[in-house]
């Protein structure tokens, strides 16, 4: 865990009484027997300025730099937060770097809903086809910055309400949802393309990746946290489970790959704008994932029965994490593709 | 290290790479064991007279006052080039305790020996019925004028028998930890018999110490008579940050490459995604390394929870060294290295030799408790997570 600095703690602290205020892990179970967003959310998130806060003062964001992020998003991920704010937060970043004056200050005053997204796209003249990796929180979305892959690595924006373009989502496991954007000839307007772009690309994804590591990291920190009051308070054979030695080695294990998580995660940090960038938002997403997994696994078998229940929240922890890991294509692959 | 580095310090890494390569001699690279004094102790000589022997130690004492991030640059580059494993006894261990609760006689007397290489060390800690339970141990001494003599039995002493001076901790009296005296012994003091133990892996990296009637002056006791539990525990967090750092997950990553290198190229294809998650692991046992680095540095409280280096680190290391095991193939139960173009390439060694990382220095059961029970404060009725 780093030395935080007065700022960083204040951002934490806001953000911890934030989402316990709006109602905490109900807001998981709200948006699953909704089957969707809630928009009144997203504006609550957007009147703190968060959707923004990568984005400088002077393009109206709140000017704060990466690791304020992280904080936040960990702080976000306690409450299992399923909007898809670190995505929202990345795209606002990204549209900064572009001449999209205007959709970002929609996009930050929470009019309007901008998740940025990758595809490989064919084009026929002003035509563009193709379907983008999946992407979470999709089906609130009103627009998409779409990042294409190959040719010349175009930028443009597209919208739901456009021809040729499908947005659908499907609902997922911890009340959020998943999609792909779909393009079938669409007249689209390219913003930018080349070097800069790809390099943009690059930096959004890389962004979004640390955002959702640092969730990762958040909610494992906070199953940790649980499971430990949880082993404190419940008895058997006379005793406190917490006073087992079986239990508090495997939980000794658990904090082990939570710390080195956040400390991978907060050391990636330091990497941004240099050569490792991409490596180190990879790495830090993978372990972060690891941890999780690993933390919100063992919190239910600690739990115990009670632990299997849908009563219990302890469960909404892993499938949150398998959310943000499922969406990536999982972590096994991350390996490969880095060293591709 | 993944974070980007500042020009003094790319500029560092690149003198130490050059200065390396220069300076270590072919036939002390990539060697598991370490060499024997006669051996190594030039080398080390040799990084002492460049200022590198002592990168943690303070200026005032001889140190390089080197920050975090040039520690792991130093260290990222010995993997690298394959250095070999100097004795540490010294330069972790007692010399940083010296500094800290030394006599100015004793400070005077043995830090520039530590630094210049004239002195081998070794810890006089475990006894053959006091491994991790410690403050069980029954080697005694009794006053006599000036002098304490000594009677008992100490093991797992690392390098004891190349060593000049031992500092241990011997029981004057009390029970546990009561009662228990630090003091340092000139290992040429008559009454000392020492025995190799040869490892699993075939080296004799440890001995027994026998002490009959060994009288040492009672001005090499550091601290007070019967506060020697004190001194010992006094840089508990600063020794397993030492057991907790990035440089054998390095080595070990380094061998792990070297195994891969002689596959065939659609193998070596295979393998890539494995060394990738092995430089993962190794990198995240660096971040947590200058995490701690960083919290130690603001002071903010980190008690105890250096444990969980000392279990990161080494257990990445023994997981690095189980891929490098499946990356040798056949050859993973040959008797000696290969020898393949003029290089050495370890198949098995360092596997064995690195299943004691989770036993010494506290083994990771006990680590895991500390953990458990001071950090996550379980089965204490509280806790600060």
């Amino acid at each position: 865990m780093p030395v935080w600095s007065e700022q960083e703690r204040m951002i934490a602290d806001s953000a911890a009484d934030f989402f316990e205020a709006k109602g905490g892990t109900t807001r998981v179970r709200e948006a699953r027997d909704r089957g969707g967003q809630d928009r009144s959310r997203w504006q609550d998130a957007a009147d703190q300025g968060w959707i923004g806060m990568l984005v400088s003062e002077s393009a109206s964001g709140l000017g704060l730099d990466l690791r304020d992020g992280l904080v936040l998003m960990r702080e976000a991920a306690r409450s299992l937060a399923s909007e898809p704010l670190a995505a929202a937060i990345a795209a606002a970043q990204g549209l900064a770097a572009l001449p999209c004056r205007e959709i970002l200050l929609e996009a930050m005053a929470g009019g309007r809903i901008v998740l940025p997204a990758w595809a490989t796209l064919k084009s026929e003249g002003d035509l563009w086809s193709g379907e983008s990796d999946a992407l979470t929180g999709l089906g609130a979305a009103d627009s998409v910055l779409l990042f294409d892959r190959g040719g010349d690595g175009a930028v443009m924006l597209v919208n739901r309400e456009q021809g040729g373009v499908t947005m659908n989502a499907q609902p997922t496991l911890d009340g959020g949802d998943i999609g792909q954007v779909m393009l079938k000839g669409v007249n689209a307007e390219v913003i930018a393309s080349g070097a800069p772009a790809r390099r943009l690309a690059r930096d959004t994804f890389d962004t979004r990746l640390m955002l959702e590591a640092a969730e990762l990291c958040g909610l494992s920190d906070e199953v940790l946290r649980r499971t430990r009051a949880y082993l404190e308070t419940r008895k058997q054979f006379g005793t406190a489970l917490a006073s087992f030695q079986a239990v508090q080695q495997r939980m000794a294990s658990v904090y082990v790959q939570v710390a080195a998580a956040e400390a991978l995660l907060f050391e990636a940090a330091r990497a941004f704008e240099g050569p490792r960038q991409s490596f180190a938002a990879q790495a830090a997403f993978y372990r972060a994932g690891q941890a999780a997994h690993f933390a919100s696994r063992e919190a239910i078998q600690f739990h115990g029965a009670i632990g299997f229940t849908d009563e219990l929240d302890i469960g909404f922890y892993l499938k949150r994490c398998l959310a943000i890991t499922a969406a990536r294509g999982g972590l096994e692959a991350i390996p490969a593709q880095l060293a591709n | 290290m993944i974070r980007n580095e500042t020009a003094s310090e790319s500029a560092f890494r690149s003198d130490v790479r050059c200065w390396l390569e220069k300076n270590l001699p072919k036939h002390l690279r990539h060697l598991t064991f370490r060499p024997r004094p006669e051996e190594i102790m030039p080398w080390y000589k040799a990084l002492s007279q460049r200022g590198w022997i002592a990168p943690h130690w303070p200026v005032s004492a001889g140190g390089m006052g080197a920050s975090a991030v040039e520690q792991v640059i130093l260290m990222e580059e010995l993997a690298r080039i394959g250095a070999p494993d100097t004795p540490t006894q010294g330069l972790n261990h007692i010399g940083p305790m010296l500094i800290k609760a030394g006599t100015a006689k004793q400070k005077a007397e043995h830090l520039p020996r530590i630094l210049s290489g004239d002195a081998i060390w070794c810890q006089g800690y475990s006894e053959p019925n006091a491994g991790s339970d410690l403050a069980s141990l029954v080697t005694r001494a009794r006053i006599e004028g000036d002098e304490l003599v000594i009677n008992g039995h100490k093991i797992w002493t690392t390098w004891g028998h190349y060593a000049h001076w031992m500092f241990a901790l011997v029981r004057t009296g009390g029970k546990r930890r009561d009662g228990i005296t630090f003091v340092l012994i000139d290992m040429a003091t008559p009454g000392i018999t020492r025995r190799p133990i040869v490892t699993i892996a075939g080296d004799d990296e440890f001995c027994e110490v026998f002490f009959d009637e060994v009288r040492v002056p009672l001005g090499n006791v550091v601290g007070e008579i019967g506060g020697g539990w004190k001194v010992a525990t006094s840089l508990l967090d600063d020794e397993r940050m030492h057991l907790g750092t990035p440089l054998a997950a390095n080595r070990a990553l380094v061998r792990l490459k070297r195994l891969v290198s002689r596959m065939n190229v659609a193998d070596q294809e295979k393998w890539r995604a494995r060394v990738t998650e092995a430089e993962i692991a190794t990198e995240t046992v660096t971040a947590a390394w200058l995490d701690v680095s960083d919290r130690f540095e603001a002071g903010v409280g980190i008690e105890n929870e250096s444990s969980y280096l000392k279990i990161l680190a080494t257990e990445t290391v023994q997981n690095i060294l189980d891929a490098a095991l499946e990356a040798a193939g056949p050859a993973a139960a040959l008797c000696q290295p290969l020898r393949e173009n003029g290089q050495r390439i370890d198949v098995n060694e360092m596997f064995l030799q690195s299943r004691r990382l989770t036993i010494y220095g506290g083994s990771n059961e006990i680590q895991r408790s500390i953990l458990a029970t001071r950090v996550l404060g379980m089965g204490m009725g509280g806790g600060n997570v």
